[in-house]
């Protein structure tokens, strides 16, 4: 190949995102572009560093291209982590595109010495838990949950729940010891860590309400690498990516969404729902958190309420 | 020069290295330098190394390895081990050889408390070697049963080779410290049988010795009740689900620091001292640790391990040869390395190879079952002529005995260990099966 | 461990010695206390979280801030005392000076590699104080912890230099007893 480009992430190699996400679209690339470019994938943080650091790796050409969420350096990228607040996702596909859109108005400069391939998010969050369902905030009272962001574990937190960040790993050794007694995950992840062995319960949000928090993600070149290549090689890149991709990889995360409920209901848990008043409800109380949220992103210099508005303006009419 | 053949380059030129008396994770580190430069380049390694270091150890898996080498320092310092050898003795001391096997059921002991063979072969060199001299005992059975029952220091959990290769591979480190309990225990069986074989054969070389009083053996048990508590409220918390593993080590350290100071070995200057060993020892473990991981990096870099991994997967050779060549390997490497070097640098190639094997296991038991396995051949490697670390430590400790009689003891106990590897390798539910039924 | 050959070299200066080791076990008992604090949290949070009163929070993160200053605080001294295990079965059969020169240039090998990981560290520090990266519950800035790994890797690299020239200066005659 004319061009290697170096892509790491840091799921393992059997994640769905790797198998029918990113070796696909490394095909793809070669096919387009007649093999002048390769994209060799290195799963599992195998160039090293840890996942807090994919995005300046990917700045500072340590790899070509990688797969991060800014949630792992907080304020850092405030508007593209907006989107990591909680009730700020539908479904992963119109939340991509909704964030996709939003950082083309509001993110300019978030990612300077970077190319932003795309930006998406997963599915809403849903509680797992050992115990006992999840179906009203006072089932949430003195409940040690781990959360999976900041924001969220403030909102969990806000209802009275015992709130940990464990990492992971710890978080499975946790859940099967009864040191916590839940998570709030998107199904999608459940095989990867047996989350249907581990809980009993799931409690999802009502169709219709908006979904409990969703992390955003983001694909990002190297800058200089994309500016150096070709026209026709750059061409190939830019069909490749944008919010096309944004919406794509969304759709993906839904159908990885949907298969990880069917694992859950197969295994025989009990999945209940939340009513739509009751997240209504969730996010009222929850507003705190937001408007700390406007605050931080005013700090950085941009519109806070502003940003906040057009988000939920994009989630609303997706 | 492809980048397969670069990193083929790459490995020989840091055996040549380490041969050199270059310091291992000196090696590691500039082999793994030259292999980033040249795959990626010397802005990106800059760049890489800016953080690497913090990145790597601000991690709470990484936090067991100091704690649980505190812990195992602690009780070292606050005279935990003699009691323990007193407890064992008093049970079977006046067995043909019963000291030895003392010796032996005391390592298993100290070492359910202590994550380092090299801490728990000196500890108890320590107080066992004296008497078992006294009582008539040859430095070659002394020696060989107290090098032998060093590595049960970190064959018997918690084990800090485990816990690096647990780090390494992405694998639960309680479900590992689980599996590694019963082939912990064939290991003392198979060192007791070792030892009563040896003293049929050589009646003169460990002698009986008088038998304790019941009131005695009662007595014993009552001095080692700190071990007992230490154990069971570290292991147990960690398996009864009231603590995670680094949670489990920190409880451990401060249990033995309190149990510790009652029974009036610790005082302000030991527990310093404590804490100055267990700086050398973990230093060196986290210098390793830093040059293995650049060196590894360099490895992923030029594609090797995948391409080998994917090499075997696709091939028709038996699974069953693969292994046998890893671990004929692993042997004939521990001959002359370090255990811990040994897993740093050999799992990033060797565990996806055999991961892409089918042995008809799950994929986690197949996980297990190979820790398992490259545990107790790495293992190995400390009691092996020339280079044993064990050997070494018990030959510093009893200048008398020369290195050739050590050689000569711990040769029954090498033979014990070979047909373990073979039982192990031969039923890998030895491997997984407690697993199963403690997690499952 | 290995004594001889670089210690009566050293004999030769061991005001500076004597201080190095000072400093060093200094360090390292400095990092000795930090693991113990992390370790006394974390049973406490784990004795309140049993009494039922909560496990004290951003216990995880102390403990990750507490590894990685160990891990740094750690290593001077391990340098000083020669404790970076090496393979030396093959060499042994050669003359006693062409293993020290090897050892001292190896040491020398290592100064270079300490120097170079602190100064990038350092730039690291510096970048993360421009980020005003924090943990994400204590909020502690994510540079204080670069700070004993410039440290640790600094002193490595001073020791392991003092150690390599010190082996390398021609021997004169012993005169002092030692
Ligand atoms: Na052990
Ligand atoms: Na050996």
């Amino acid at each position: 190949a004319e061009v290697t480009l170096r892509l790491h992430h840091f799921l393992p190699p059997v994640a769905p995102m790797h198998t029918s996400f990113f070796e696909v679209w490394a095909a793809e690339l070669a096919e387009a572009s007649e093999g002048a470019i390769e994209v060799q994938i290195f799963p599992a943080m195998q160039l090293g560093g840890k996942p807090p650091q994919l995005a300046d790796q990917v700045r500072n050409g340590i790899c070509d291209i990688a797969w991060t969420l800014p949630v792992y350096t907080p304020d850092r990228f405030p508007v593209a982590e907006t989107m990591s607040n909680p009730f700020m996702v539908t479904n992963a596909e119109k939340t991509s595109v909704a964030l996709h859109n939003l950082m083309d108005e509001f993110g300019g400069d978030e990612y300077r010495g970077m190319k932003p391939l795309a930006y998406h998010t997963h599915d809403g969050g849903k509680l797992h838990t050992r115990d006992a369902p999840v179906l009203s905030a006072a089932d949430l009272q003195g409940l040690k949950l781990r959360a999976p962001n900041q924001s969220t574990g403030d909102m969990l937190a806000g209802f009275g729940a015992e709130v940990v960040f464990f990492p992971v790993t710890e978080m499975v050794v946790g859940l099967s010891s009864g040191v916590i007694d839940g998570c709030c995950l998107p199904y999608e992840v459940v095989p990867a860590f047996k989350l249907q062995e581990l809980t009993s319960f799931t409690s999802e949000p009502a169709a219709g309400a908006r979904g409990l928090y969703a992390n955003s993600f983001s694909l990002l070149m190297n800058e200089a690498r994309y500016e150096g290549l070709s026209d026709d090689l750059r061409g190939v890149i830019d069909a490749a990516s944008g919010i096309e991709l944004s919406r794509r990889i969304g759709k993906q995360f839904d159908g990885f969404e949907a298969f990880g409920r069917g694992v859950v209901e197969k295994h025989g848990n009990t999945i209940e729902e939340i009513p739509v008043e009751e997240i209504n409800r969730w996010r009222e109380a929850a507003s705190p958190v937001h408007e700390a949220w406007i605050a931080k992103l005013n700090d950085r210099g941009h519109d806070g309420a502003a940003i906040m508005a057009r988000a939920n303006e994009l989630l609303d009419a997706g | 020069m492809d980048p397969f053949t670069f990193s083929l380059v790459l490995i020989a030129g840091l055996f040549v290295l380490i041969f050199m008396r270059m310091p291992i994770a000196l090696a590691m580190a500039i082999a793994g330098i030259i292999g980033y430069v040249h795959l990626s380049s010397f802005a990106g390694l800059k760049a890489y190394l800016s953080t690497a270091w913090v990145d790597k150890f601000m991690s709470y898996d990484f936090a067991v390895v100091p704690l649980f080498i505190l812990m195992g320092h602690l009780a070292t310092r606050s005279g935990i081990s003699a009691s323990i050898f007193n407890a064992a003795r008093a049970w079977i001391g006046h067995l043909r050889g019963g000291l030895a096997m003392a010796a032996v059921a005391g390592c298993a002991l100290f070492g359910s408390i202590s994550g380092s063979s090299l801490a728990t072969a000196s500890t108890m060199t320590r107080v066992a070697m004296p008497e078992m001299r006294k009582h008539g005992f040859s430095g070659a059975l002394s020696a060989g049963s107290l090098a032998a029952g060093g590595t049960l220091g970190i064959l018997i959990p918690p084990s800090i080779v485990l816990i690096i290769f647990a780090l390494l591979t992405e694998q639960n480190i309680v479900k590992l410290f689980l599996a590694a309990t019963v082939p912990g225990f064939l290991a003392v069986v198979g060192f007791m049988i070792a030892i009563s074989i040896y003293v049929r054969l050589f009646p003169h070389e460990g002698p009986t010795s008088e038998r304790a009083t019941f009131r005695q053996r009662v007595r014993a048990i009552g001095e080692i009740w700190h071990v007992l508590v230490i154990f069971t409220v570290v292991l147990g918390g960690i398996y009864g689900g009231y603590f995670t593993p680094a949670q489990g080590a920190s409880v451990g350290v401060i249990l033995t620091l309190v149990l510790g100071s009652l029974k009036g070995g610790l005082t302000p200057r030991t527990v310093l001292e404590s804490l100055i060993d267990t700086a050398g020892t973990s230093a060196m473990i986290f210098a390793i640790v830093f040059g293995a991981d650049l060196f590894n990096v360099a490895l992923a870099l030029s594609r090797m391990p995948m391409d080998v991994a994917q090499y075997f997967a696709a091939s028709d050779i038996a699974p069953m040869v693969v292994l046998l060549a890893i671990v004929l390997f692993y042997l004939v490497m521990g001959c002359l390395m370090d255990s811990l070097s040994m897993i740093l640098l050999t799992v990033p190639v060797f565990f996806p190879t055999i991961m892409a094997l089918d042995f008809g296991l799950l994929p986690e038991q197949q996980a297990m079952w190979f820790g398992i396995i490259a545990l107790v051949v790495v293992e190995m490697g400390l009691i092996t002529p020339p280079v044993g670390m064990n050997l070494f430590v018990i030959s510093a400790m009893a200048r008398d005995i020369p290195m050739t009689q050590i050689f000569r003891g711990t040769l029954p106990f090498i033979l014990a260990e070979f047909s373990r590897i073979a039982i192990l390798i031969t039923f890998p539910a030895l491997s997984y099966w407690l697993v199963d039924l403690v997690m499952n | 461990m290995s004594e001889s050959s670089i210690g009566n070299a050293e004999g030769l200066h061991a005001p500076l010695f004597r201080l190095l080791h000072r400093v060093c076990v200094a360090c390292a008992a400095v990092g000795g206390l930090v693991i113990f604090g992390a370790a006394f949290v974390v049973t406490f949070s784990i004795v309140r979280s049993l009494m039922g009163f909560g496990a004290v929070r951003g216990e995880f993160e102390l403990v990750e801030l507490a590894c990685a200053t160990c891990a740094s605080l750690f290593l001077p001294l391990c340098q000083l005392t020669k404790g970076h295990v090496m393979v030396d079965v093959f060499t042994n059969w050669l003359p006693d000076r062409v293993n020290r020169a090897m050892d001292s240039i190896w040491t020398l090998l290592f100064a270079a590699g300490w120097a170079f990981v602190c100064w990038r560290l350092l730039h690291g520090l510096s970048e993360m104080h421009g980020y005003g990266d924090r943990t994400m519950l204590l909020r502690a800035p994510v540079w204080w912890v670069y700070v004993p790994a410039v440290i640790g890797t600094g002193l490595s690299a001073f020791v392991a230099t003092a150690q390599g020239v010190t082996a390398l200066l021609p021997r004169r005659p012993q005169t002092e007893g030692v």
